[in-house]
């Protein structure tokens, strides 16, 4: 074959490259992956519901013992009551699958919201892992933090201390506090990017 | 929980220290039995003994190491209460195992295991001593459940240790199971890393898997890539966890072989190749990586080749290329076809020769990156002196490559060699240009084997040429090219001052590099060069190229060369005094900006890169982009890669690149990623940028 006759077949080739881009995932810095989610009460949410608000986002299992930690402690209810009353959302996502571990039916999760005094913007139930994975969450809890552009400006833990014990809530620091506080500001957030700690998410 | 563990775990509770009586040595928690063990059933005071945690865990459950994985909490001992005088150790972790959890990967322990601690015993060692342990845990199959006990152990004083017939065996194993250590280097490769075993004799069939002993470097979900480079050891390939910092001295961790029975680990503290020690300094063998990411990048490489045509720096000696063109319009396919690979092969072997040299030196542990020959004054003072000469030729003071302006010459395939080195000239002058496309392919390149590099180098030649391959196969195409004619001579003798200009610019360089007198000398052997290029040329119009004329021509130019290229001190520091604008750069630099909430702007440059000098010009000393750096209140630094420097190598590295330009924008909110701005800037690119745009 001609060189010249390779020309076209080159060009397309190069073209075909160009448009197969990686695809995304929860990236500090980066937009925020899209998801489309239903809460408890059946009604739909999506990541552009949320453009122009702070949106926190919390990986939930009410039978992980590090969950409980935060719940039992009445930290995680006093984080939810804080910022939402500043109009940041906060959506709680289970993404456990039917038959594991931390599981809800609407119902349950509605019980569940009334027995602990929680105070989210709404309950996602993601029985398929599906919002989970987008966000690559690893354990519960697992916190995520989105800006008015839908950046993804805090990924991590919800403090520094590993543990499933109460007694160390006081003593860590509360990445998840800090990080609202400053980036309602206008400030830097720092740390930005944490390991998070607690029960891997059971995905089915 | 069954009643029988809710019982035990009541009691454990109930049986804390100074509630009477002593702890328990062993509690039977949720799923778990958990006991406090020792070498030795008596201890001699003033010596030493092993402590053990001993975990029994019901199958299917497990516990985790000190790197619990994406999930999970060690074991920890909050406390000892130990008699005076005597003193715990930490604690010591047997090699765990990998335990998933649907997508989650953790690592841990099922069955039995010990976690030691060694402990010195006091001279005061009381006679009826005990040791107790406040320990928590964390036993985990889908579901956790957090445990924690006070474990207590009675160790009398004996005038000899006396080994603890049950545990002495299970301690003994324990020393002889730990892992050896083992050389390793580090390298970073794009998103991930690269640890290689230099020394790492390992079957070919057996699995080999990397365990992080620290927590968020390496994604522990990310599967391990395994690779046996020829020269022998392993080369093991990760991949960052999102929380990885950006620089990394040094990563533990172990090296896990085989399976089953046949199972060993070694210990790794796995540092980059410079700092590593001088007995395991081998050339760290890179292993190659997916193929299709080798195909892209040769792919963008070859783009890359095809767009450095239209670069400044090329473009005065692509003329001479394309006059031939028009001087063979009319001849024959099959002659013009062979000009064309001729030319092509003058190009690719260039870039082969630099390629080579390029991962021949880095193979040696230098730390070079694209464009690293410009680095070098003595060449960049060969270059000077050979563009300047060859624009002699093009303006008529003397002849060569005669082949190019002879027609019809009776041999066929007379002047492949001018083709060749026309090739050759074309990418040697090419290299301070980095094009778009090349950065990303280069950088990703040198990162792979050898074969892997030099296929991009390959690529990226082939594109450079390709235009002219697809010229000289197509005669059609040929045809659509100016007829020849007188117009040729003068097109020539005018394509000689982009070729001085290009000497003054190589001279500009040379200066910065090596100094006003070397300079001068420089100056001085541009005069002999043109002296013995008019001797030469005088001679070739008279007919007289007698042997004393080339002694003469060889005398001049052996001179100019020995005054120019001689006494050259590389060290020398280059006059690196600014405009007020440019503050120096440096990792801290930025770091220390970024935390006062200051946007900031890096511009990686050399003067030998003739896109960054173009963009410095045209770009950055343009008034509104100053004032747009005013606006935005951005700190401007300029990291100068004119002198080797293997803190800019490695930045560039950072960002894939393996040659400047470089431009990077930080915004002012430190969360916000940093922005890779394109390597041909406009005013209104940086204007955008600045303007968060």
């Amino acid at each position: 074959m001609r060189l010249s006759k390779l020309l076209p077949f080159a060009l397309a080739l190069v073209g075909t490259l160009a448009v197969a881009l990686p695809a995304s995932a929860a990236e500090v810095g980066k937009p925020a992956p899209g998801f489309d989610g239903t809460d408890s009460h059946g009604k739909k949410h999506t990541l552009a519901d949320y453009k122009g608000k702070w949106l926190v986002l919390e990986w939930l299992n009410h039978g992980c013992p590090y969950v409980r930690k935060h719940y039992d402690a009445k930290n995680m209810q006093a984080l939810q009551a804080k910022w939402t009353d500043k109009g940041v959302a906060w959506l709680s996502v289970i993404s456990s699958a039917e038959g594991k571990q931390g599981y809800s039916t609407p119902d349950k999760a509605n019980e569940d919201v009334k027995a602990n005094a929680a105070k989210p913007t709404a309950v996602l139930l993601d029985p398929k892992g599906v919002i989970g994975k987008a966000y690559d969450a690893k354990t519960t809890p697992h916190m995520v933090i989105i800006n008015p552009e839908g950046v993804v400006v805090y990924d991590g833990a919800i403090d520094s201390i590993r543990s499933a014990d109460q007694d160390d809530i006081a003593k860590a620091t509360p990445y998840v506090d800090k990080a609202l506080e400053a980036g309602l500001a206008g400030k830097a957030i720092d740390p930005n990017q944490t390991t998070p700690y607690g029960c891997s998410v059971k995905y089915p | 929980m069954r009643p029988s563990q809710l019982l035990s775990l009541l009691l454990s509770l109930l049986l804390l220290p100074g509630l009477g009586g002593a702890a328990p040595s062993s509690v039977e928690a949720s799923h778990v039995t958990v006991s406090l063990v020792a070498e030795h059933a008596a201890v001699a005071p003033g010596g030493a003994t092993t402590l053990g945690l001993h975990f029994d865990l019901e199958p299917g459950w497990h516990i985790y190491w000190h790197n619990p994985g994406e999930s999970g909490e060690p074991p920890k001992v909050k406390a000892w209460r130990l008699p005076p005088g005597a003193e715990a150790g930490p604690l010591g972790w047997p090699v765990p195992k990998r335990v998933p959890m649907g997508p989650i990967m953790n690592y841990g322990y099922e069955g039995e295991v010990v976690l030691t601690a060694p402990l010195t015993v006091g001279p005061g060692w009381p006679a009826e001593a005990t040791v107790e342990a406040d320990v928590t845990w964390l036993v985990c199959k889908e579901d956790c459940i957090p445990g924690k006990a006070t474990l207590g152990l009675t160790l009398p004083a004996a005038d000899a240790p006396q080994p603890d017939a049950r545990w002495a065996p299970v301690f003994a194993a324990a020393r002889e199971a730990t892992p050896a250590e083992a050389l390793a280097t580090l390298a970073r490769d794009g998103e991930g890393l690269r640890v290689t075993l230099p020394t790492l004799d390992a079957p070919a069939d057996a699995p080999i898997d990397f365990l992080p002993a620290v927590e968020g470097v390496v994604s522990p979900s990310a599967p391990v890539t395994v690779e046996r480079p020829a020269e022998g050891g392993v080369a093991l390939g990760l991949t960052l966890a999102p929380t990885a910092p950006d620089t990394l001295d040094a990563l533990p961790g172990l090296v896990v072989v085989g399976q089953g029975s046949d199972r060993r680990a070694l210990r790794v503290n796995a540092v980059p190749a410079d700092a590593a020690p001088v007995d395991g300094a081998r050339a760290p063998p890179p292993p190659s990586d997916a193929p299709t990411s080798v195909a892209w990048a040769v792919l963008l490489a070859f783009l890359g080749g095809l767009i450095l045509n239209l670069m400044p720096c090329v473009f005065p000696v692509l003329s001479l290329k394309i006059l031939g063109f028009v001087q063979q319009s009319g001849e024959q396919a099959a002659k013009i076809r062979a000009h064309g690979w001729a030319f092509a092969g003058g190009v690719l072997v260039s870039f082969w020769a630099l390629g080579g040299a390029l991962v021949a030196l880095r193979a040696g542990g230098d730390r070079l990156g694209w464009g690293f020959q410009l680095q070098s004054p003595l060449f960049v003072a060969v270059l000077a002196l050979m563009v300047f000469a060859l624009g002699l030729a093009l303006s008529g003071l003397f002849e060569v490559g005669l082949a190019l302006t002879s027609v019809g010459g009776s041999k066929r395939f007379e002047g492949l060699g001018g083709s060749f080195a026309t090739g050759v000239l074309a990418t040697v002058v090419a290299t301070p240009c980095t094009a778009p496309f090349m950065g990303p392919a280069l950088g990703y390149g040198l990162t792979q084997p050898p074969a892997a590099a030099m296929a991009v180098f390959s690529g990226l030649g082939f594109g450079m040429a390709f235009p002219y391959l697809v010229l000289s196969h197509a005669p059609a195409l040929l045809r659509r090219l100016p007829r020849p004619g007188p117009w040729m001579e003068t097109f020539k003798q005018a394509m000689a001052f982009p070729l001085f200009a290009t000497a003054v610019w190589l001279l500009d360089v040379f200066a910065r590099q090596a100094g006003a007198d070397a300079a001068f000398r420089l100056g001085l052997a541009f005069v002999g060069v043109a002296f013995a290029a008019w001797l030469w040329g005088r001679g070739q119009r008279t007919g007289k190229v007698g042997a004393a004329r080339g002694v003469v021509v060889a005398a001049a130019l052996g001179v100019s060369a020995w005054g120019a290229l001689t006494d050259l001190d590389e060290a020398r520091p280059a006059t690196a005094a600014g405009d007020g604008f440019w503050q120096p750069w440096s990792p801290d630099a930025v770091a220390a900006e970024r935390r006062a909430g200051r946007a900031v702007f890096v511009n990686f440059t050399a003067a030998w890169c003739i896109s960054c000098q173009v963009n410095e010009r045209v770009v950055f000393r343009d008034d509104d982009v100053r004032a747009a750096f005013r606006d935005a209140d951005a700190v401007a630094l300029k990291a100068d890669w004119t002198h080797r420097d293997a803190t800019i190598a490695d930045a560039l590295a950072e960002h894939g690149r393996e040659g400047v330009p470089l431009y990077l924008y930080y915004p002012p909110d430190p969360a916000a990623p940093v922005q890779v701005l394109p390597p041909v800037l406009t005013p209104a690119m940086v204007r955008d940028a600045l303007a968060g745009r």
